[in-house]
């Protein structure tokens, strides 16, 4: 069984009765369906992906030492929705993640790997990469703007 | 209201059973698109959902109406019996939204009226 199957079941099984029921019908027409299984574990990894998104902002947050109620301000937005997008569930939009970020002064950076290689190891070295273009990129810019400077000194 | 604890029924045998079945097995992405609408629907309070039909027992659209108009997808109707507190699937529509959206919608509140009116022998 897999992660992403262990954790829907786990969350079935301590979840409300209400969506216990629709986890069990899923649970049914995954085992019965060729071909749904597979949509069922690509969408708990969607859902996966969104969580790790949401948390990656509030430790962003942390790490500026602000709090929510400040970050709410700055977007003149509730303390209860920057929560809401902090720790809510599902899907939630790519402008709502650009503007968290662009009010914590940051823009999110994004890359694509192949779906069987994504571990977390991966991605992490993947980002590293990003990091070091973005680095030649910020080099070759500011020696560019320093020569233009100079010549114009001269 | 909320209906977390509500009993969710499997469709599992009837028509509407029949019809998730064959779009699992025609378009099994959007039935875990559409599963997934419903499992947010029975976590959140039917006041903020989209309602068809208000009596003793409720008929809602999932996912929104509003959702819909703008990305055609499947959609079904849920009945919720808050007398004996149980929620279950009664239509399904493959696809709804787009330019038809309108006429869809009108066609819901039909069938809405309907099953309550052959329920209750009106």
């Amino acid at each position: 069984m897999t992660e992403v199957k262990r954790a829907v079941l786990a969350e079935a099984i301590e979840d409300d009765k209400a969506v216990a029921g629709v986890r069990g019908m899923r649970g049914r027409l995954a085992r019965t369906i060729a071909g749904y299984g597979e949509a069922v574990e690509a969408e708990g990894h969607a859902e996966s992906f969104c969580r790790e998104l949401r948390q990656s902002l509030r430790e962003q947050r942390k790490q500026m030492q602000l709090d929510q109620k400040t970050l709410a301000e700055r977007l003149d937005m509730t303390q209860s929705a920057i929560s809401k997008i902090e720790s809510g569930e599902g899907d939630f939009g790519v402008k709502t993640l650009f503007r968290y970020a662009h009010a914590l002064g940051l823009r999110p950076v994004f890359t694509y790997m192949a779906a069987s290689s994504a571990t977390a190891s991966e991605a992490e070295r993947a980002m590293e990469e990003i990091q070091v273009e973005l680095v030649k990129d910020t080099f070759h810019k500011v020696s560019s703007a320093m020569a233009g400077l100079a010549r114009t000194l001269k | 209201m909320r209906i977390n604890d509500y009993e969710f029924i499997d469709p599992q045998g009837s028509e509407v059973g029949a019809d998730v079945e064959g779009l699992g097995r025609s378009h099994p992405w959007r039935l875990e698109r559409l599963t997934r609408c419903v499992e947010d629907f029975v976590q959140q309070d039917t006041e903020l959902s989209c309602r068809v039909l208000a009596e003793e027992v409720e008929i809602f659209l999932v996912p929104p109406r509003a959702v819909l108009a703008h990305i055609p997808d499947a959609a079904v109707l849920v009945r919720v019996d808050h007398a004996n507190r149980r929620i279950d699937l009664i239509h399904l529509v493959p696809q709804y939204g787009g330019y038809e959206e309108r006429a869809q919608w009108e066609a819901m509140i039909v069938l809405a009226h309907q099953v309550i009116n052959r329920e209750s022998g009106r």
